[in-house]
């Protein structure tokens, strides 16, 4: 069934009426507290790991964490029946994400050494701890050039690996929009490291 | 095969069989679409963080505070919308009262006058005959 609706933050569209969250969503909308806990254990893994990566602030998931579900807790009653849950949460995950990406002052940037990308490189990463502290300084220094916007969209189809269509749920866009905005994205990430390691080979 | 074909098999995951290579062999475009998803993909897997949400009853206890501070709110937020409301009727109550109290020294003024009137009309007309009695003088009373 295809339903568009206004939400709390814009539109999602209802992909699926049979959403395996709703009976809960329900029950938390009428007050349910082992509800809300049910769905909180559903997805604060999911979202933590969004909001760290989107934020490359591990330390703050918790904070972002307890603001996101807050946010959602008191906006449920704005939840319709037809609507999947769970597009909406990644979008209000999300939005919550972006919105405090905006309000951090920048940080001055470190350009410590950044090592050369390859396929060779990126297959020693797997079980090396100093090898993934790596990639993980080297995704931050990238992230840090990048739209909140561009963050966004790269870990939700790179990490989380969401498909277009869940995407274009969440963020309302359609999928030639999507691929277009995708792609740029990861052009700009490019330029990005070739700029620090210009910089830093110089 | 078509180039959004060919992009929408890129974000399925890796496109397999002969059609797809084909195309981005021909296609320049796709082939540099195709590498720019491999790369920022491989990438970002290998240099993901994790981070992990507080407990339910740190998140539970935030959302009794803020229920809490949520009804101080609406409550003084009701309170703060009906202050216009309160200020215009006691500006209605002022000005009501000031027009009375204005009407009534206008009425106790003109009683004032009206006797004033009176007593200089009793004094001029009625007063000089004095020998009559005043109830007759008032026309109360016919001898």
């Amino acid at each position: 069934m295809l339903a568009e609706t206004a939400l709390w933050y814009g539109t999602v569209t209802a992909v699926d009426s049979q959403d395996p969250d709703q009976h809960l969503v329900v029950r938390a909308q009428a007050g349910d507290r082992e509800a809300f806990a049910a769905i909180y254990s559903r997805y604060q893994g999911p979202i933590a790991r969004l909001a760290a990566n989107i934020t490359r602030r591990p330390n703050e998931a918790p904070d972002l964490v307890q603001e996101i579900f807050t946010k959602i807790y008191f906006s449920l009653d704005r939840v319709r029946s037809d609507v999947p849950f769970r597009p909406w949460l990644y979008r209000v995950a999300g939005n919550h994400c972006l919105d405090y990406l905006r309000k951090q002052k920048r940080q001055p940037r470190t350009d410590s050494l950044i090592p050369e990308y390859d396929d060779g490189w990126l297959a020693s990463t797997g079980p090396d701890p100093a090898r993934k502290s790596e990639a993980r300084d080297l995704v931050d220094k990238l992230f840090h050039g990048l739209r909140p916007r561009d963050r966004w969209l790269l870990v939700m189809k790179e990490i989380e690996g969401l498909s277009l269509d869940e995407m274009a749920a969440i963020t309302g866009m359609a999928h030639s929009a999507l691929k277009v905005a995708l792609f740029r994205a990861r052009k700009r990430m490019q330029k990005q490291y070739q700029m620090l390691r210009q910089r830093t080979t110089i | 095969m078509k180039c959004s074909e060919f992009r929408e098999q890129i974000e399925a995951g890796a496109p397999t069989g002969g059609e797809p290579r084909r195309h981005a062999a021909t296609c320049r475009s796709c082939a540099e679409y195709a590498a720019a998803a491999g790369w920022s993909g491989a990438l970002l897997q290998a240099g993901q963080t994790n981070g992990a949400g507080p407990s339910f009853q740190r998140l539970w206890a935030e959302i009794q505070r803020r229920n809490e501070n949520n009804w101080a709110g609406a409550l003084s937020f009701s309170f703060m919308r009906l202050v216009p409301y309160l200020a215009a009727f006691s500006l209605i109550l002022l000005v009501i009262g000031t027009m009375g109290y204005r009407a009534g020294r206008h009425r106790n003024l003109n009683t004032v006058l009206w006797l004033a009137g009176s007593s200089r009309q009793f004094a001029g007309t009625i007063a000089p005959d004095m020998s009559k009695q005043p109830a007759a003088t008032l026309g109360l009373y016919q001898p």
